[in-house]
């Protein structure tokens, strides 16, 4: 069952001098078993749409819906919803407390009331997804280097093993390395639970590389939804909004009008790389 | 929600009020307080009461702003008044039931208090709070307390403090509320639970809102010095801080309030007394 937007507003600061409209009915589904993209410029509502998922946040008008089950209607059920949506902020890594890593991990676990040995499990689980050995679970979450601590923040959330995982920007200011590792054990946790995932991204490389479905948001909504090919056909619309192509497409475009043809639409530099390749081994290459 | 509580109370605006130099205003706010304690007959406090309403309209605050702002004192207002009410025993007797007696004199104390308090709290808070943002009130401060600096205080330091921590409020509470969701999303409970459950989930913000105030910290001291920052010495300002005329022409009204309040206290030209019929 998906996560479903009907007709959802959400203003912030209301009834004061600085009162900001964020969302203006907006509709949209986030799909089971896939990762959707949600994309748009700064200030279009893109960590709103996080907070509203999974209840931080109650629309001023319409309904959010998880499972088919309206998640503002029971107060007492709120903190269900948490654990049903995982919710990774920004820059998650500052929001660790505990003393070890691994105690930081089972933060969440423990919140939901299970079993010791379970929470072990789930720890251990989560650590070994993103990829944090037995030395730095023990460590203070003060003495790891930035991409670990990005990544045992991560583990906290996945810990909750939710049916739903949104991470907002979850590859904001790593290295290059960083953001490929994150994001490609994200994909590759997504498949193997066949749960659902939302990645927050200003990054058009990022979504083309690892999202099955984006949305993308302009400032009077939900601009389109759609596969990345049905997205990126229209590279003019995309950059009118602040947002564009990847380079690597931008090159295969610029490449075309050169006079030389690519088989398919190109999104990924795996992608170039392959076709140029083949046609190198065709002959027909340069 | 934390971002609700509006810190410094400053609302933006580009009324009369808002123009006056903040120096002028932290001097008028002076004044006023003044006035406020000297009164003593009925016309001044009329008088001060016709000034606060001036102020608050021509400031184009809305009242309910202002009403919000009175909230906290509402207990101390009430509390005062119903303590003049009852405990002051001169004046005629005006009504008695078993051991409750109420003279005229405990009215007129009363009404003079209620309006003592409201005018003291909704002047400074219309001259100083709502229409000063807090940066430019620090650098009022900083511009009156500028002749101590001969005598060795280190008015700038101060000020700098000031403005820093000021600065920093609306940071870290937006800071404080993205950790408090961080943490929600996690199943902390901050609402239920016994006292211990509670300060536990307090921790898990304070954990790391202390960690992101020393960063900060440092993050600061490190930009103030990479752009040169050496104190006070020789320092100019992007915004001076220029007296204008219409500030000298505020000063000189609200000095004449003042003398107008001292004025009035000696010749009382009308008594509530007299409607009592004393």
């Amino acid at each position: 069952m998906p996560i479903i937007f009907e007709n959802v507003s959400y203003t912030y600061g209301q009834n004061t001098p600085f009162e900001h409209k964020a969302l203006d009915k907006i509709n949209l589904t986030i799909n089971d078993n896939e990762i959707t993209g949600l994309i748009g410029q700064t200030g279009s509502g893109k960590s709103t749409i996080a907070q509203l998922c999974n209840g931080l946040y109650k629309p001023d008008e319409g309904r959010v819906t998880v499972n088919g089950i309206d998640i503002n209607a029971d107060k007492k059920k709120k903190k269900e919803n948490f654990f049903r949506v995982g919710l990774v902020f920004q820059y998650p890594e500052y929001q660790l407390f505990e003393d070890t890593v691994e105690h930081d991990i089972a933060y969440g676990p423990k919140n939901m009331g299970l079993p010791e040995d379970e929470i072990k499990r789930r720890v251990a689980d989560a650590a070994g997804f993103v990829g944090l050995d037995a030395e730095a679970l023990s460590k203070s979450p003060f003495d790891i280097s930035g991409g670990q601590r990005r990544r045992a923040a991560i583990a906290g959330i996945i810990a909750m093993e939710p049916e739903y995982l949104i991470l907002d920007e979850p590859a904001a200011g790593l290295d290059p390395q960083g953001r490929d590792d994150i994001l490609s054990k994200l994909k590759k946790y997504q498949r193997e639970k066949g749960i659902s995932v939302v990645i927050i991204s200003h990054s058009m490389e990022d979504m083309a590389k690892y999202c099955d479905r984006i949305i993308v948001l302009c400032r009077d909504g939900i601009y389109k939804t759609g596969t990345k090919a049905e997205i990126f056909e229209e590279p003019k619309e995309l950059k009118s909004m602040g947002l564009s192509v990847p380079q690597i497409t931008k090159l295969v475009y610029r490449a075309g009008e050169l006079g030389v043809k690519f088989d398919r639409p190109i999104y990924t530099v795996d992608a170039a790389f392959e076709d140029v390749m083949k046609m190198l081994d065709g002959g027909d290459g340069k | 929600m934390i971002r609700d509580i509006t810190l410094g109370q400053y609302f933006p605006g580009n009324s009369p009020i808002h123009k006056i130099d903040a120096r002028i205003k932290i001097i008028m706010t002076l004044i006023l307080i003044v006035a406020v304690f000297l009164a003593s007959s009925e016309l001044s406090f009329a008088l001060l009461l016709a000034v606060s309403v001036t102020v608050f309209l021509m400031s184009r605050i809305s009242f309910k702003t202002l009403a919000k702002g009175l909230k906290p004192i509402v207990f101390i207002l009430i509390f005062t008044t119903l303590f003049q009410i009852f405990f002051t025993r001169t004046g005629k007797l005006l009504f008695e039931w078993h051991f409750i007696r109420i003279y005229s004199n405990g009215i007129i104390y009363a009404v003079k208090m209620f309006i003592r308090i409201i005018v003291l709290i909704s002047t400074t808070s219309v001259l100083l709070s709502y229409t000063t943002s807090p940066i430019v009130l620090t650098d009022g401060i900083e511009g009156l307390m500028r002749p101590l600096a001969k005598i060795k205080v280190p008015v700038h330091d101060f000020a700098l403090i000031m403005s820093i921590a000021l600065r920093f409020i609306p940071t870290l509470l937006e800071e404080t509320e993205k950790i408090m969701s961080a943490q929600k999303a996690r199943g902390t409970d901050f609402s239920t639970g016994s006292l211990m459950k509670r300060a536990r989930s307090l921790l898990a913000v304070f954990v790391p809102l202390l960690a992101s105030a020393v960063r900060h910290a440092f993050e600061l001291a490190d930009a103030m010095i990479c752009r040169g920052y050496r104190g006070g010495e020789g320092r100019t300002k992007l915004n001076r801080m220029k007296m204008k005329f219409s500030d000298v022409v505020w000063l000189f009204l609200t000095g004449a309030v003042l003398a107008g309040v001292i004025i009035l206290n000696a010749h009382p030209v009308f008594t509530l007394d007299a409607i009592f019929g004393i």
